[in-house]
């Protein structure tokens, strides 16, 4: 929204450290059931499972590239800050699709979302779960609702390669950038940073496949794009830092959608549904018993 | 979840409201108090009641808008919390607004004041124009001020961000009165121009000192507008005719805005017929505006401390002065049962009084009445200024009308009782 990125509220939640609450968790997870509690990786595997969810919800809800972008970063957002166990994603995907819609100016009808949603979410939550959820993903999020995204830059730096016409680099280039927010590298750099990156990546990834002939053919491109890159004031570490990020998701995501290791954290998940762990803690929230407030202790 | 419960009790705590202060488009403002800072602030409680699709658009709206926004021209939205699944904005505090400034009689504002109202609102502006974002409800009553002068735009339920080519938008936004015509008409691609639409008519407001052009409805304000400004030509406004709701009035003469404003100076005139430019790709932006000669010529702006405020600012400060005295008599309200620390209230301008037990929101709500009762009837300013006298009628009386939705009437209202030497009763609804 702003034209300055940089005086925004989204640069100063980048951090490179995603998950800055974790020295506040270990302190009661001995109150916690053991089975409430996900590894690293079995919350990696689980997110990277609703992400897709999400993406997938989104698409049928016809929304905007961009509207789903940003749910996708509220939810990195929100559970960078949380643990599985505070919030159900299942209730959390609708949630934030909802909240990015208002956000990005083409609102959603809440019931529109529960129509497209399967029966495993209807089952167990209600359209007000998911207002109330709202507002507490708003309270999580800071209250930092405006996301920049790297769209414009990339177009940008396209323009300025003059690659315009070159159809399968600017589309390989954009696939790299729309992957990359499954990955937490939305929380941890700038969106210029994205942008540049996944042009980076279109262009090393694009000769991958070439013989000599062909890589000939593209030299003069790759000796512009190294040249260009040369001139730009940036870490090349930090692109690096990206690529390897984006790549390592690709890994990821081939395990978990071939092998069987997204299925010990689902039946976990669906355990805590069963057991009614979200319903009375979160869907509720906030919860009913609470200190009077002050306004009620007036009357008395 | 015990973790995040923790961080929203302690931010509900940190604020104490007091007694309502307004009424939004879309929450109820208490005055309040920032109990780290001692800072006083306004808090909008913002509706929820039955929502279909949650928390209310123009709610998200404004936090998204004023998150980013930080100048010093608009409104500081200083902290955002939860409490009982509400949401609870809070700004810093401001005494009146454009509104009551333009309507106290016994307020004469000179030129350079007029000048220096002018260029702090254009200012705001500008800084949400070069945001790429429209504010789409200027109004006298949206720009507030504040006891040290700050002259501030308020009230982003409405804002916009715009600069998307060919991205529609209602034209059902902005008050009436402040409408611009392409929006009467049905325009639904917009820019920039029509807040500044509405900033010639603040500006107008402002030397007429009424509503230049108060129409009933949207047919009545074009002949309004037209009428006070002649009817627009093809040429004046080529496009106009391709606009969805486009009717022809009666040709009417563009009258000579110099007799209209009888006091203002040529390039007031000048800077105001530009605002008043009736095709929005020529109408005059905030920055062009800023850089008039209206603004560099004599005599200069006056400076933000020496505007003139409307004396009910001054008397709520000197109801604090005597704040001891009501501190004492009102220790018989009842006790809570639980006082939590919540529930100590520190007076607004003295932090000194913190740990006082014996003050609560319930008595806070009782003392403003009651002090704002005597300060009514004896201001160091009144008896200190000789107020000038006007003598003519003020045309108010519809705009009066139009807000006691808003809860104004009724405050007036009150204000009357304190004046017949009623104790005011301690206001049960604002109790919640």
């Amino acid at each position: 929204m702003a034209t300055n990125f940089w005086r925004s509220s989204h640069s100063k939640t980048i951090s490179s450290n995603t998950n800055t609450n974790n020295a506040i968790i270990e302190q009661d997870l001995s109150q916690i059931p053991p089975g409430h509690i996900f590894t690293d990786k079995e919350k990696e595997l689980l997110l990277l499972h609703h992400m897709d969810e999400l993406r997938n919800y989104g698409t049928k809800l016809q929304m905007h590239q961009r509207v789903i972008a940003t749910a996708m970063v509220y939810f990195k957002r929100f559970f960078a800050n949380n643990q599985i166990r505070d919030c159900d994603p299942l209730l959390l995907v609708p949630t934030v699709l909802l909240m990015a819609s208002k956000i990005e100016e083409c609102p959603i009808n809440c019931k529109s979302i529960l129509k497209i949603l399967p029966s495993e979410f209807t089952n167990l939550y209600s359209m007000q779960n998911i207002i109330d959820c709202e507002i507490h993903l708003m309270e999580q999020l800071d209250f930092n609702l405006t996301i920049y995204h790297p769209y414009k830059q990339l177009e940008l730096y396209i323009e300025s390669l003059h690659l315009e016409n070159d159809v399968a680099l600017v589309q390989s280039a954009w696939n790299f950038m729309n992957d990359s927010y499954y990955s937490d590298a939305c929380l941890q750099f700038s969106p210029h940073l994205i942008a540049l990156a996944s042009v980076y990546m279109a262009h090393l990834f694009g000769r991958v496949d070439l013989d000599e002939a062909q890589q000939k053919q593209f030299k003069e491109r790759d000796d512009r794009i190294k040249k260009w890159f040369d001139t730009l004031n940036v870490h090349m570490r930090q692109i690096g830092a990206i690529t390897n990020q984006i790549l390592d998701l690709y890994k990821t995501l081939q395990e978990s959608r071939t092998g069987d290791v997204l299925a010990t954290p689902l039946l976990k998940i669906t355990k805590m549904r069963m057991a009614n762990v979200w319903r009375t803690n979160q869907p509720s929230y906030p919860p009913q018993q609470q200190a009077i407030p002050p306004q009620q202790q007036m009357r008395n | 979840m015990q973790f995040i419960q923790q961080i929203t009790e302690n931010k509900h705590e940190r604020y104490t409201r007091s007694h309502q202060i307004g009424e939004g488009t879309f929450g109820v403002v208490y005055k309040g108090l920032d109990t780290k800072t001692g800072q006083t602030v306004a808090v909008k409680k913002i509706k929820m009641g039955k929502l279909e699709n949650g928390i209310s658009f123009s709610a998200v709206r404004e936090i998204k808008v004023l998150q980013e926004l930080k100048h010093p021209n608009i409104i500081d939205l200083v902290d955002v919390f939860l409490y009982k699944s509400n949401v609870y904005l809070v700004y810093e505090y401001m005494d009146t607004d454009l509104y009551e400034v333009i309507r106290d009689q016994s307020l004469l504002l000179s030129t350079a004041d007029v000048k220096g109202y002018m260029k702090y609102i254009l200012e705001g502006v500008e800084a949400c124009h070069h945001n790429w974002v429209l504010h789409r409800d200027l109004k006298p009553s949206n720009v507030l001020v504040s006891r040290n002068n700050d002259v501030k735009l308020a009230d982003f339920g409405l804002a916009k961000v715009f600069g998307s080519p060919d991205k529609r938008y209602s034209p059902q936004c902005i008050t009436l009165w402040y409408k611009p015509p392409e929006l009467l008409y049905g325009a639904n691609l917009y820019g920039p121009t029509v807040d500044m639409w509405s900033i010639g008519c603040i500006f107008a407001e402002l030397m007429l000192r009424r509503p230049f052009l108060p129409g009933n409805n949207d047919l009545d304000q074009l002949g309004k507008i037209f009428q006070g400004l002649g009817t627009p030509t093809d040429s004046d406004w080529p496009d106009m005719r391709s606009l969805p709701n486009f009717i022809e009035f009666d040709e009417v003469p563009k009258p000579n805005l110099k007799q209209v404003f009888t006091a203002a100076t040529p390039d007031a005139i000048d800077l105001i017929s530009k605002m008043f430019t009736f095709d929005p790709n020529k109408r005059i932006t905030a920055k062009e505006a800023l850089s008039h000669p209206y603004f560099s010529n004599q005599p200069k702006p006056t400076a933000p401390h020496d505007l003139p405020l409307p004396k009910k600012v001054f008397e709520t400060e000197s109801a604090s002065a005597s704040k001891t005295i009501v501190a004492s008599t009102t220790l018989t309200v009842p006790q809570p049962s639980r006082v939590s620390s919540t529930s100590k209230v520190l007076n607004f301008d003295d932090i000194s009084n913190a740990g006082d037990d014996s003050l609560n929101l319930s008595t806070i709500s009782a003392l403003s009445g009651s002090t704002l009762n005597e300060s009514l009837n004896h201001s160091h300013l009144v008896d200190d200024v000789e107020v000038p006298d006007i003598g003519t009628p003020f045309p108010y009386s519809v705009e009066k009308r139009r807000r006691s939705e808003d809860g104004d009437e009724e405050m007036e209202n009150e204000d009357n009782e304190f004046m017949n030497g009623e104790r005011p009763p301690v206001r049960r609804k604002l109790a919640m």
